[in-house]
């Protein structure tokens, strides 16, 4: 009998067509007794408030599902946090979900990336969350939000201004100024490159990187250059425009001698500014934020301390115009998502108490607080943080808190009354770095590189 | 049988049971229909994977699309010409004709001459080659890294070599110079593929039976009149067919040259697929990005199709 057989003389037995029959007629009732099995609890759970974060380290995944998690407690309501590069990556998940028609509840955003997401009418107005965030806390200054067509768009967490960060151990010991103006920080870059110390004046980038348009576009500030003007509903590009490109001519030609006091930085971005600052190799680098001076304590070096700062440097003609940008770093709503009134309730508790504290905190002073009286000794954000107190001194901190709340920090938008939303596709299309790039290595004409970089604005951008 | 087969059976009703596998075993021994069955799942998954994103794309590429925004606008077909006249896709297409075709030259050079080095009898020739394919098993993310952090300028090892040796007088932003930066990435990302010429080529060179190298040598052949005569024409064709194969994938590379450049200095290693992504998710325009990707495909089929009625490299392969 067919039955009395071993396993094994039964498989033997059986051909390659019967196996198959056999084994898809057992894979086909299994599956269909699958299915028919599963139907049991189809609702009852709650759709998570979707996050797509671009705070991918460890230690912030932690913090932010700690936050999470608390919430979910405290509410009821869940949070589904997912993490990302930032940069790119980032950028195509959110444009993955919001492609496949299932967009995200919040996002990351920035002032300089925010302009992008605003014109394509994908962000919710944030006003009443704004309202609820600043009765909880205090006033946020206009200058770190994002208005669009009459609303807010940004919920700003934290900022970054422009710094200008020096080794004031080299310039104390060769008798030069701080690098506060043009002639000044050309002065002391020639100095340093030109000395006996391993060491360039000067971390000058000309690329077109994120960093690079950055830089390029405070540099253009430093000289009363804009990019952009408004006339009505029109924004315009005027790099080539009038008496503005003769400055913007003048930012050039101190680009194409600045870079001889720098290591070839023609395609550096944010990771190699700092980098090499804290490792030694420059002596003034100017950034957004604190990582120059946060790197080289991370480090343990020994200019750490002696890492100082002032805003951008200016040409003398320009001492009352906006010199740097002032960034702010915070939380956007996506139209279209499936919990709109959890996720501005969750952005909210983000954003607020010992939540903000903490996240503040975590930034080590790159990213810096939106409101003025955490700044004073002894509030609940300094008191007690060793790490701020022991290797920042008072002068630094009150410098950059004045930096940052003056009138002489804007955001790129700033530009133009109301904001210019096509900054970010300006900043973000890199062409400022590129118009560097090209006067710079690229060695292209100044006057022909400008009718290149305003061509490509024009084209790309959404501005005139 | 197995405890699930058990469950299975206790579930089902026998007759169903029976029935099912009646039905199954008619299908298959009808061989047409077993070899759609065979055949199905792959054919399927290919579908899923490759066809239907080729279509969406080709399809996509016919609309204006914001990568933030789901509303697709027609344009038409007129946009792809609108991309072939443009002067950054003609600049990118430059640049990423000297990648293409420069790193599979390097390649195959480097990939033909370690395979013939490899394939030598000598003490430790089994470690060797298997050392000499090891580059391959390295992902191109970790090489780029890697390969960016040797070349800095500032403390990459080979500058610090250069300068030792007094090759350089100071140190060179291989990655930073327009002049150097195209050609260093060539090398980098040829490293690792030049391997995958060295597999082909080192599975034909052994299957070319010893005889014939004895028959040469007999006839007073010398080295090279053998490499020219005995070998060449057998490995030929297999290189040809690596050439056509890493062509394709050189021209459409990103990764590395993402990680090693970001398409800089300036835009000077800016190639097509970094183009095609600088607009999608720095530009936000979705539609055109895909535009060009159709672009090149199509370029690319075409030179395929070229390829293989010029060269007819599958002649040889096949005879083997």
């Amino acid at each position: 009998m067919r039955d009395s057989k071993s396993p094994k003389s039964m498989i033997r037995d059986m051909s390659r067509r019967d196996f198959l029959a056999t084994s898809t007629a057992a894979g086909l009732t299994a599956g269909l007794t699958g299915c028919l099995g599963s139907g049991g609890d189809g609702g009852g759970s709650t759709t998570p408030v979707k996050y797509i974060s671009n705070n991918n380290s460890p230690q912030f995944k932690e913090m932010l599902r700690g936050f999470a998690d608390q919430f979910e407690e405290e509410r009821g309501i869940p949070v589904d946090i997912e993490f990302t590069e930032i940069g790119g990556d980032y950028g195509q998940r959110v444009s993955q979900l919001i492609q496949a028609g299932d967009p995200p509840d919040i996002i990351n955003a920035e002032q300089f990336r925010i302009g992008s997401y605003a014109t394509q009418d994908i962000l919710r107005p944030v006003d009443d969350v704004i309202e609820v965030v600043e009765e909880e806390e205090e006033a946020i200054p206009e200058k770190f939000g994002f208005v669009y067509d009459g609303s807010h768009r940004l919920v700003p967490a934290v900022a970054s201004v422009t710094n200008n960060w020096y080794r004031s151990d080299i310039y104390d010991e060769m008798g030069l100024a701080p690098p506060t103006t043009w002639e000044r920080e050309r002065e002391a870059a020639q100095a340093i490159t030109e000395a006996d110390n391993d060491l360039y004046g000067i971390g000058y980038t000309t690329s077109g990187t994120v960093y690079g348009s950055y830089h390029a576009w405070t540099r253009l500030w430093g000289n009363d250059a804009q990019v952009a003007t408004r006339d009505g509903d029109t924004v315009s590009v005027v790099l080539d425009s009038g008496s503005n490109r003769d400055r913007v001519r003048e930012v050039l030609e101190r680009a194409q001698q600045m870079v001889q006091y720098s290591p070839t930085a023609t395609n550096w971005d944010w990771g190699e500014i700092y980098e090499s600052y804290a490792g030694g190799t420059t002596a003034t680098a100017i950034y957004s934020g604190g990582r120059p001076k946060t790197q080289s304590i991370g480090q343990d070096r020994q200019w750490a301390d002696a890492t100082k700062r002032v805003s951008n440097s200016y040409n003398s003609s320009n001492r009352d115009e906006p010199l740097g940008n002032s960034a702010a770093t915070g939380y956007a709503l996506v139209q279209g998502s499936a919990n709109p009134e959890e996720a501005k309730e969750f952005v909210q508790y983000m954003v607020t108490g010992e939540r903000l504290v903490e996240y503040s905190r975590a930034l080590r002073f790159h990213n810096v607080p939106i409101y003025d009286s955490w700044y004073e000794p002894g509030s609940v954000y300094r008191e007690g943080w060793d790490y701020l107190n022991e290797n920042f001194s008072e002068e630094t901190i009150q410098s950059e808190r004045e930096a940052l709340f003056s009138d002489n920090t804007q955001p790129f938008t700033a530009e133009t009354e109301p904001a210019n939303p096509y900054a970010s596709p300006a900043f973000t299309s890199f062409q400022c770095g590129q118009l560097f790039y090209n006067v710079t290595e690229g060695g292209m004409n100044i006057d022909e590189a400008i009718d290149e970089a305003a061509s490509a604005l024009r084209e790309n951008t959404g501005m005139e | 049988m197995s405890t699930v087969t058990n469950r299975v059976t206790s579930v089902v009703p026998a007759e169903w049971r029976h029935q099912i596998k009646g039905a199954l075993s008619r299908v298959f021994e009808n061989n047409y229909s077993l070899l759609t069955l065979c055949l199905a799942p792959a054919l399927a998954l290919y579908i899923l994977v490759a066809i239907l994103p080729m279509l969406w794309a080709f399809n996509l590429s016919l609309y204006e699309v914001s990568t933030l925004n789901p509303v697709w606008e027609w344009t038409g077909p007129g946009r792809l010409i609108d991309i072939i006249m443009s002067g950054s896709f003609q600049v990118g297409f430059g640049r990423s004709l000297i990648f293409g075709f420069g790193s599979v030259l390097l390649q195959i050079v480097l990939g033909v001459s370690l395979a013939l080095l490899v394939n030598r009898e000598f003490k430790g020739a089994i470690l060797a080659r298997a050392l000499a394919l090891l580059p391959y098993m390295v992902p191109a993310v970790a090489i780029g890294m890697v390969g960016q952090f040797m070349l800095n300028a500032q403390y990459g090892v080979i500058n610090l070599l250069l300068l030792r040796i007094g090759i350089l007088n100071e140190p060179l932003a291989f990655l930073g110079l327009p002049e150097t930066a195209m050609l260093t990435v060539m090398l980098v990302g040829s490293w690792k593929f030049a391997v995958f010429v060295t597999l082909l080529t080192l599975a034909r060179l052994q299957s070319i039976p010893e005889n014939f190298y004895e028959g040469a040598t007999m006839c007073g052949a010398n080295a090279y009149q053998k490499f020219r005569d005995v070998t060449l024409p057998r490995i030929k064709n297999v290189i040809l067919i690596a050439a056509l194969l890493r062509t394709l994938w050189m021209f459409n590379k990103f990764d590395i040259i993402h990680i090693m450049t970001r398409g800089g200095p300036g835009e000077e290693t800016t190639t097509i697929p970094l183009l095609a992504y600088e607009i999608a998710f720095n530009q936000y325009n979705l539609g055109e990005a895909a535009g060009i990707t159709a672009v090149i495909f199509v370029f690319l089929a075409g030179w395929s199709i070229l390829y293989f009625r010029v060269a007819k490299p599958e002649e040889e392969v096949r005879v083997a």
